[in-house]
């Protein structure tokens, strides 16, 4: 069982990223508490050794991920558009950033890890597929297909770029 | 692209409510644990006890408690109590003589064939097993098989082989009025022969005869004809008693 300064040292850490994983997952904060709390308490239990800060950041990706799956499918709640949760989290936020989370939230569900990896954490396709547990050709097609999507909807030149 | 989209998620993070909500949940779910950790090993430490006890016991059991007995009576009269194990628990000298001859053996923890080896190999014993003394082993066991292995193992000791021993096997239940009586197993059914012809001897009589003194007498008696049905020596103790006689010729019945 790790220490107890290890615990709230990546909870300072990883919060933040973990929050917004919940973003595009769950419904509410009170969703959001109960997966913090699920996820932090696999890293206190997990035994395994993180070669350096990235394996452990990936671990923490992948069990938010999973986390927030688990916890819609355990209490049988469609992974509907976190709406509330935004509305929660953007209460200070200008129209602008809101306007482009909105966005992002309204993508097919399997689209917003790989659009928030890309985008937010700035992982190529290859890190993003290990992540993910899924091909690279598959990560480049969700990439091309969001970007189409999100520039629909949000307008703008910058979403023509290459591919990452 | 990239910067709008990073930008909108930089504007998310976790509350310090929730970090703390979290951190004190962890807390608690440690200190928790903690808990379970310590009273589980408390009760894997009471359990580890009570297998060693149980365990302990089993063995002392095995090791410690008598569940047969072999008489050595010539003069001397000894008792020998047998574990599960075969191996010698206690050996209890029931005259004067037995007490000598005890004195300078140890036989505790032996197997009870070389313990027999030890006693009637002995030197003190020697001057006893002269002349027509008779030697004699009277077992007793709660189990017939084990009767039967100890009177087959006995017959193999040099002891007995070599100084044409007599094995007897009587009734368990007659080492309790034995030892009452203060008299070996073996001298106690050598009693019980005898009273049958002479209902005047007493078992501190036969305390202080050496068993050829008692065959001898018995042997009399037979021959005087006062009692011409008779059994063997050790047929008044066991009515299936057996008893078997090796070399020397000191038959009983």
């Amino acid at each position: 069982m790790r220490s107890e300064y290890e615990v709230n040292n990546a909870i300072e850490q990883y919060a933040d990223m973990i929050q917004r994983i919940c973003l595009y997952h769950l419904k509410n904060s009170t969703d959001t508490e109960d997966v913090f709390q699920n996820i932090f308490l696999k890293y206190m239990l997990y035994d395994g050794n993180f070669v350096d800060k990235e394996h452990e950041k990936a671990w923490f990706i992948r069990v938010s991920i999973n986390a927030c799956k688990d916890f819609l499918k355990s209490i049988l709640r469609h992974p509907a558009i976190s709406m509330e949760l935004l509305a929660e989290q953007t209460i200070e936020m200008d129209l602008h950033h809101f306007e482009i989370l909105e966005a992002v939230l309204n993508l097919p569900k399997k689209y917003r890890d790989v659009v928030y990896l890309h985008y937010y954490e700035g992982y190529p396709a290859t890190t993003i597929a290990q992540i993910l547990m899924t091909k690279e050709n598959t990560v480049y097609s969700i990439l091309c297909r969001a970007r189409g999507m999100l520039k629909k909807k949000l307008g703008g030149d910058d979403f023509d770029e290459s591919n990452p | 692209m990239t910067n709008r989209i990073h930008d909108a998620f930089d504007q998310i993070h976790a509350s310090s409510e929730l970090k703390s909500s979290v951190m004190h949940a962890m807390q608690l779910e440690r200190e928790r644990r903690m808990v379970s950790v310590i009273t589980r090993r408390k009760a894997l430490l009471v359990l580890c006890s009570i297998f060693v006890l149980v365990i302990g016991a089993l063995g002392y059991d095995m090791v410690q408690t008598p569940v047969s007995y072999v008489s050595i009576d010539v003069n001397p009269s000894i008792e020998l109590a047998l574990n599960r194990l075969d191996r010698v628990v206690s050996a209890t000298a029931y005259n004067e003589d037995g007490n000598v001859l005890l004195k300078d053996i140890s036989v505790n923890g032996k197997p009870y064939k070389a313990a027999i080896d030890l006693i009637v190999e002995s030197k003190p014993m020697q001057p006893y097993l002269s002349g027509n003394a008779v030697l004699s082993f009277t077992i007793a066991s709660a189990s017939q098989e084990k009767e039967a292995a100890l009177l087959k193992g006995i017959e193999s000791c040099a002891g007995c082989k070599n100084h044409g021993g007599e094995s007897y096997r009587t009734d368990i239940g007659a080492v309790d009025e034995a030892h009452q009586k203060g008299l070996s197993l073996g001298k106690y059914a050598a009693y019980l022969t005898l009273v049958q012809y002479d209902d005047t001897v007493t078992t501190q009589d036969c305390q202080s005869m050496s068993m050829s003194e008692i065959h001898d007498r018995i042997q009399a008696h037979q021959n005087d004809g006062e009692h011409e049905s008779g059994n063997g020596l050790m047929d008044s103790c066991e009515p299936e008693a057996t008893h078997q006689q090796h070399g020397n010729g000191h038959q009983s019945s």
